[in-house]
């Protein structure tokens, strides 16, 4: 159980990345983005391209996450605005076609190969916990993800710029009428999810050893999606719980050797269950407001 | 859902597998001709000198190379054009016919015996042992014959001077083909074969889609390749639920289609389909055998995708380590399809808890090297081992290495170190046509085409769907060299019984063919 839970933290850890950007847009735009994924699959290419070419890769690395920026403030300025008055469907289906354009480009422009990336550290097995092995590179996105939960909590609580996000989400013309640009808001929202896709993905892809197109929408947006949804869809810390409670819940199925032996897709039918356990016994999810919860229901309905 | 959850930690067995093993030992063996070994050229040689030979041929020398399970290379040059009217003299009929002892005789020289292959001596046919008397168990019955391919003759995609065929593959998806090396090179053996003046003054059109490694897509892009490119056959090259799913659509459509082995379930009862290269199944006892007798280990974990319709290669890998004996399962477990970072890392703790020193593993590449790249991080190195096709790929090796150092797939087609020995034609003809460096994905379509084109060829001039199939299920053995032989019958549509050996070597990221048209060790 021990290991599990440790598995469950490194692996939800890398979940929870991109799940902080999907809350992100969400908190402050009310759109589930399909499009986040491929923020991260853009920075990996990104980094790919640079590091390729001779650039270090620390240099690389922020190549690959301006990529990640200039998408996010392509599709903000470009599919998210224009459509930003229209019903919420309609923008969760322009950024899934968003995810479907740039997973074609992906596949054009990178030739349809398999590419490798070094991790940015290469240490492995530094740490050890329950006899489990924790790599550099693991050790890295858990901190990132950390320092990137408790950052965004305070950005949202204490400053004007994050209450004026949460206005934006919850009455965008009051928000205009106490004087703030809803544009340059939206801009700076898509913005910082974009960058924090990209985090996720030029961390994750190392792990892999090989990316392709699509790979972060392939590989992560699922459960990141479940891990969003399970810690609350407005709570930043939510998206870190999630994901390792997806993580961990993954973890114990693999290792309960009936379950993953008998039950095709164990994992995923664990996280379905729990994912379901938690909606009906808490639908704001584990760490999710009630106003947030109620707003989710307005719109549902 | 919890109900269900409960009842498999109990290790109750979800009724429905138990069914599906029940079905499957109904179900009777295939038969093979009387004969044919399946073109195990190290069978036709055997350094045993088990091999039965012609009167007019004599014994090999046991220094020579056949002898000790060489294999030479054979000329790919097609023997048909225009003019051609007669069968290529690398079809055969099989009953009375040794097509290893053929080429043995007349195709080695002196060059390419020099080219050492490491296969093993062919093993004869084990006698069945005799049952203890009055425990005789009843033989299985034969598998009844299938119908005849008869009837007014469909010619679809076939014109004066061309044979449409259709191709699917996963380009994107979790089993990604190397795209732009497909595109070089999904017709290069057909452009080849032009020049050499076509199949009996035919030549062939490939139209292409991508299955998505989604067994839905597969159907859209078979239905697409019968209904509006009206294809005359069509081939899959890799994934084993969208060649299932294509091979039921094909069949329903009456069209011929064949794919590299992958499953049995739900296959073998298509009368229209065909495996060109081993199933999974088939690929078991050697990968047991290979455990047992070259890597010496003895714990085995079993890690299959968990497909419903590989439920019966688990049942035949299982069945085979315990058959063999010595061996032993310390772990079997199915992944998911697209196994996310979570369940891959788990299963490399799970694997390697279970003190596993060799690996089964069925995956697509993805999944595969990533479940290699955690067990390396938690420094755990067992030897992975598989059936072929697709982690026999260069970029997998390139990709995985060196988390999967020595790992051991069979494939059925030998990898660029090889391929020289086996068809000296291959490689300039992709200088030629394709303009690059060759790669493994050429060899893979190349040896595939070569053998359809010996199962056209050998049908002749008055070319429908009908006549090919009465040509390629009349028991003759089609041999490229590349592909193992295969030969199929009324009753047979899994007809290769060899394959080659690929050994990771993380020195030069590359995969080594260690041994070729291998059925034993």
């Amino acid at each position: 159980m021990g290991q599990a839970l440790i598995i469950g933290i490194v692996a939800g850890s890398g979940y929870g990345l991109i799940a902080l950007g999907l809350v992100l847009v969400y908190k402050s735009s009310g759109i589930f983005n399909f499009a986040q994924g491929e923020f991260g699959t853009i920075a990996v290419y990104g980094l790919w391209a640079a590091h390729s070419a001779g650039v270090p890769y620390g240099l690389a690395m922020l190549a690959g996450l301006a990529a990640a920026l200039a998408s996010g403030l392509a599709t903000e300025r470009f599919v998210v605005r224009p459509l930003f008055g229209a019903p919420r469907v309609t923008l969760l289906v322009a950024t899934a076609g968003v995810s479907l354009l740039a997973i074609g480009s992906e596949e054009w422009l990178g030739k349809g190969q398999l590419r490798f990336l070094p991790p940015a550290l290469g240490g492995l097995g530094r740490v050890s916990v329950f006899g489990f092995a924790v790599s550099d590179q693991r050790l890295l996105i858990l901190a990132t993800l950390a320092a990137l939960a408790v950052a965004g909590t305070w950005f949202f609580a204490r400053t004007d710029l994050g209450l004026a996000i949460l206005g934006l989400s919850q009455n965008p013309l009051a928000t205009e009428l106490m004087g703030i640009s809803a544009p340059r808001l939206s801009r700076f929202t898509w913005g910082v999810a974009a960058l924090l896709g990209g985090l996720g993905g030029i961390l994750s892809a190392p792990l892999a050893n090989g990316f392709g197109a699509g790979f972060v929408t392939l590989s992560a947006l699922i459960p990141a999606f479940t891990a969003a949804v399970l810690g609350g869809m407005s709570s930043l810390p939510g998206a870190f719980v999630g994901g390792v409670v997806v993580g961990v819940a993954e973890s114990v199925a693999v290792s309960s050797p009936t379950l993953s032996r008998h039950v095709p897709g164990a994992p995923s039918v664990m996280v379905f269950a729990l994912l379901v356990t938690v909606l009906a016994v808490r639908p704001r999810g584990l760490l999710g407001s009630r106003t947030a919860a109620a707003t989710t229901l307005e719109e549902a309905l | 859902m919890v109900a269900l959850l409960l009842a498999a930690s109990c290790g109750v067995k979800p009724s429905a597998l138990q069914d599906r093993q029940a079905e499957r030992e109904r179900r009777a063996p295939q038969q093979f001709p009387s004969g044919f070994n399946g073109g195990f050229a190290d069978s036709d040689v055997n350094a045993n000198g088990d091999r039965a030979l012609p009167a007019s041929e004599p014994a090999p020398a046991p220094s020579s190379p056949a002898a000790d399970g060489r294999r030479a290379a054979a000329p790919t040059t097609p023997t048909s054009g225009p003019a051609a009217t007669t069968a290529p003299s690398t079809v055969a009929t099989a009953p009375n016919h040794d097509p290893g002892a053929e080429r043995a005789a007349a195709s080695e020289t002196p060059s390419t015996r020099s080219a050492a292959v490491y296969g093993p001596p062919a093993p004869a046919p084990a006698p069945a042992p005799a049952p203890p008397p009055g425990k005789a168990e009843p033989a299985p019955a034969p598998a009844p014959p299938r119908p005849a391919f008869d009837g007014e003759p469909d010619r679809t995609g076939v014109t004066d001077t061309t044979i449409k065929i259709g191709i699917h593959a996963p380009v994107t998806g979790a089993a990604p083909f190397p795209q732009r090396a497909f595109e070089a090179s999904n017709d290069l053996y057909w452009k080849f074969l032009a020049d050499k003046g076509g199949i009996h003054g035919r030549n062939v059109e490939v139209v292409f889609r991508d299955d998505k490694y989604n067994p839905t897509s597969a159907v859209q892009a078979c239905r697409e390749m019968v209904e509006k490119e009206h294809v005359f056959l069509i081939i899959g090259f890799a994934g084993t639920d969208q060649i299932a799913a294509c091979a039921r659509y094909a069949e329903a459509e009456g069209v011929p289609y064949f794919s590299g082995g992958v499953t049995e379930d739900g296959l073998s009862g298509l009368n229209r389909y065909f495996a060109i290269s081993q199933t999974y199944d088939q690929q078991s006892s050697t990968l047991v055998k290979l455990m047992k007798n070259r890597i010496r280990k003895t714990k085995v974990a079993v890690v299959v995708i968990a497909s419903p319709g590989l439920n019966n290669t688990v049942k035949s890998i299982t069945n085979e380590i315990n058959k063999a004996g010595g061996l032993q399962i310390v772990r079997s477990s199915r992944i998911g399809k697209y196994a996310s970072d979570a369940e891959l890392l788990s299963e490399a703790q799970q694997l390697r808890n279970s003190g596993a020193e060799i690996v089964y593993v069925i995956a697509a590449p993805i999944p595969f090297i990533k479940l290699a790249t955690n067990a390396q991080a938690q420094a755990y190195h067992p030897v992975w081992v598989g059936p072929g096709t697709t982690n026999g790929f260069q970029v997998v090796a390139e990709a995985g290495c060196p988390s999967i150092e020595g790992a051991k797939f069979l494939s059925p087609f030998p990898q660029l170190d090889a391929i020289d020995s086996l068809d000296a034609e291959y490689k300039p003809a992709y200088r030629k046509y394709v303009g690059n460096n060759p790669d493994d994905i050429g060899i893979l379509m190349w040896g595939m085409n070569k053998t359809i084109h010996q199962m056209l060829e050998a049908t002749g001039r008055d070319l429908s769907r009908q006549s090919f199939l009465n040509t390629v299920t009349s028991g003759q053995v089609f041999h490229s060299n590349v592909y193992p032989d295969v030969s199929y019958s009324s009753t047979i549509r899994f007809g290769a019984r060899t394959a080659h050996l690929l050994e990771a070597d993380c020195d030069s990221r590359a995969w080594k063919t260690t041994g070729r048209f291998i059925a034993d060790f």
